[in-house]
């Protein structure tokens, strides 16, 4: 019977163990497969946007309206030649890639993309609700810069090496604020799972990028320059440092890194709007009035604001030139360090003094 | 970071993101910090000097056009005021008015380019491709009123070959207000931008006294305070009839070098546009003219610096000796001075800042000794261009520049 497999996967989906054991991995696929996408068309977009900004045309010739440029783009990097220098560190030349993509991938496990379910069979938009995630998250963000300094120091390229010089330096300077930026949406919500401050700030009726518009500002900063794009895109200055430290990487590991840095955008995008600009919630979500915007999902809520922080971040690229590296190092120490701590000292007073905490 | 163990030399090309023609620059640093640099400028000698010596004076300057991408206007009237001098002629006032249209369209273009690049380098994508645009319709201009947007062939000995195309003025004036709002709008922003500012005011900086040292020309020269300038200091062509302001800035930093090529930028359209008006009628040269025996310079400001040109007659249809000395010849050595002592990101920006123009200064002649005796030092080389100086004057029967002990 043709049909038998089907009818082999109907009965096994009903079984407990296979929704215990597929289920998140499933979704975990689906996501990551919606990411893959998300970030294909994602460079597209920048392409055409910073056409448009730079009043050139951007790619328009692969399909209509060039919409299968990124597909035509990924086969190619797909069955390019990937070369490994004579004299590199073999294990961490071939390490590094993964070492960037792989962090940024799992940190979408723990963000919530939606509501969690209100009703039993209703969906629920996140693969997991970590009751740390809020660390996990500044954890693994970290992971990924150890990435990019091993494959500038494997290399064996000065190039590369100076580039991952810039970016050991750039992440012990951003590291810190952006840390100490998510401290105060924290006490706020009184919770570290990223759910939960989302439903802090349901409980306050108020986005927390408006108490804390400080740390929202440092976050944003410190995660432009995490994900070491323009104006702190220092790590592969092309004029500078030919690519910085994937000069040598070519093909499917190029890939990857190109990969990671679009996978981290979204990932500090994602968690600024959930941290900051309420996740799901939409617009004011304390005025009655505006309850008909609930009419749109929490997960349509959750995309547009991420989209209009990437558009943040290709806007950026259109707009600034590069920083000097001291100038970097100066802002992250002398600015961004400082207001950060002063907004944890405020905001723990106002909370302590306020209402004793939630 | 001052361990001399922790240095490393960074190769800037020969071919590199930054540059366009192949150049060798090694740039020793500790860190991020350069303290020496080293160039190396013999990648592509075309030996065009060498070739002009097998031309007739008609066909010279049209080979001469293929010194620089950029400035072929440059070069082709720099060799006809070379000419011009050897015979002591004084062009007609219609010539000297397209040469003036020819050589600030040049200029133009040139300084979009730059500006362009210049935004390229410090990862300023937006007025790369800003200024490239508004460059294309310069070229677009010059090659509507020569029939091609780089080499005009234009020029000859004794004024220029064919006559402008009038009818096209007024689509060029045009133009030219387009691009005056354009630019002027560009540099408006550059000036405004505080990241600008913070990125290039400081860096680079080539004082007064170094400037002089090194001899440099041009905006290079113009943005370190020193008013020099050919079309002012020996005005030629038409520019002493139209009204232009001599831009100079006293900083000598990268952003100094910037305004003086923005603001050139809108003395060169105010140049254009009273050419257009006043152009002379009456003839374009001097029809045939025979070279006799002797030797001329011409002196051109091109839109890098001051070009020079040497050419020696022995009495036929072709130049016995040209030898040219492009303004990117003089500016490069002064890296020496602009650049030591900075980080690299602001080093390379220093590099492009003085507009480089590798293939039209290649002259550059590499000593090696294979069986390892000593090279001649400055001083021998100087020696014996001295008394190659004197054979010279000795040949063709004139006083000598200066007197040998």
């Amino acid at each position: 019977m043709s049909w038998s497999w089907l009818d082999w996967l109907r009965e096994a989906v009903g079984q407990p163990q296979f929704t215990l054991l597929f289920a998140p991995a499933a979704k975990f696929l689906v996501a990551i497969f919606a990411i893959f996408l998300l970030i294909a068309y994602l460079v597209f977009a920048e392409r055409r946007l910073l056409g448009f900004l730079q009043v050139r045309l951007g790619p328009n010739r692969v399909g209509p309206w060039g919409l299968l440029q990124p597909i035509a783009d990924i086969l190619k990097l797909l069955v390019k030649e990937d070369t490994i220098p004579n004299r590199a560190v073999r294990w961490a030349y071939l390490l590094a890639p993964c070492l960037v993509v792989a962090p940024a991938l799992v940190i979408f496990s723990v963000v919530p993309f939606g509501p969690s379910p209100t009703a039993p069979g209703a969906p629920r938009w996140y693969v997991t609700d970590l009751n740390a995630a809020l660390v996990f998250v500044v954890a693994l963000a970290s992971l990924g810069i150890y990435g990019i300094i091993l494959g500038g120091w494997a290399s064996n390229n000065k190039f590369s090496l100076l580039g991952g010089l810039r970016s050991a330096a750039q992440m012990v300077s951003y590291e810190v604020p952006q840390g100490l930026a998510l401290v105060g949406p924290l006490m706020l919500a009184g919770s570290l799972s990223l759910v939960g401050i989302v439903e802090g700030q349901a409980r306050l009726g108020l986005w927390f990028a408006v108490p804390q518009i400080v740390a929202f500002f440092v976050y944003f900063v410190a995660g432009v320059a995490e994900t070491n794009r323009n104006p702190f895109d220092l790590p592969e200055a092309e004029s500078e440092l030919v690519a910085g430290f994937h000069t040598e990487y070519s093909g499917v590991r190029f890939a990857l890194f190109f990969l990671g840095e679009y996978a981290n955008m979204i990932v500090i995008s994602a968690i600024a709007v959930t941290v900051f600009l309420g996740g799901w919630l939409r617009p004011f979500p304390s005025v009655e009035a505006l309850a008909f915007l609930d009419l749109v999902p929490g997960v349509a809520w959750f995309f547009l604001k991420v989209f209009a922080f990437l558009f943040l971040f290709i806007w950026f690229r259109g707009t600034f030139p590069r920083f000097r590296f001291d100038q970097l190092m100066d802002l992250g120490w002398k600015w961004l360090i400082p207001l950060s701590l002063a907004n944890v000292l405020v905001t723990g007073l106002v909370v302590v003094l306020v209402d004793r905490g939630p | 970071m001052s361990d001399p163990a922790s240095r490393k030399v960074i190769e800037i090309g020969p071919f590199h993101p930054l540059l366009e023609e192949p150049v060798g620059f090694s740039l020793t640093v500790e860190g991020e910090r350069v303290v020496a640099i080293d160039a190396r400028m013999d990648y592509i000698h075309k030996g065009l000097e060498r070739l002009a010596q097998e031309r007739t004076y008609d066909m010279v300057p049209i080979l001469l056009e293929r010194i620089c991408g950029i400035c072929s206007v440059t070069h082709s009237v720099c060799f006809c005021h070379a000419v011009e001098d050897l015979l002591g002629v004084e062009i007609p006032a219609r010539a000297a008015y397209i040469r003036t249209i020819l050589g600030e369209l040049e200029r133009l273009h040139s300084h979009l380019l730059w500006v362009g690049l210049a935004g390229h380098f410090i990862g300023y994508n937006t007025v790369f491709m800003w200024s490239w645009k508004y460059r294309e319709p310069v070229c677009d201009l010059f090659e509507m009123l020569t029939g091609h947007r780089q080499n005009s062939a234009l020029p000859i000995v004794g004024g220029v070959r064919r006559d402008l195309p009038v009818e096209y003025f007024p689509e060029a004036r045009r133009i030219l207000d387009e691009l005056a709002g354009q630019t002027a709008r560009l540099t408006a922003a550059v000036l405004d931008d505080p990241v600008l500012s913070a990125r290039l005011r400081g860096v680079g900086v080539l004082a007064r006294e170094a400037a002089l040292d090194f001899g440099v020309v041009g905006p290079t020269a113009r943005a370190a305070g020193l008013a020099t300038d050919v079309r002012r200091d020996e005005p030629y062509a038409a520019y002493a009839e139209v009204e232009w302001d001599l831009v100079t800035r006293d900083e000598g930093d990268v952003f100094a070098k910037a305004v003086v090529r923005l603001l050139e930028i809108a003395e060169s359209i105010r140049i254009l546009r009273q050419c257009f008006d006043r152009l002379p009628g009456g003839p374009i040269n001097l029809g045939t003219l025979h070279v006799p025996r002797g030797e001329g310079i011409g002196r051109y400001e091109a839109p890098r610096g001051e070009d020079v040109h040497y050419v020696r007659s022995n009495g036929t249809n072709m130049p016995e000796r040209l030898k040219v000395r492009a303004p990117s010849f003089v500016n490069i050595p002064s890296f020496k001075a602009s650049c030591l002592g900075a980080p690299l990101a602001d080093v390379l920006i220093t590099l492009a800042a003085c507009d480089p123009c590798y293939s039209c200064t290649e002259r550059a002649v590499v000593l090696q000794d294979r069986r390892g005796g000593p090279l001649p030092g400055a001083p021998e080389l100087l020696a014996a261009s001295r008394r190659r100086t004197a054979e010279l004057a000795r040949e063709l029967g004139r006083p000598p520049d200066l007197e040998l002990e």
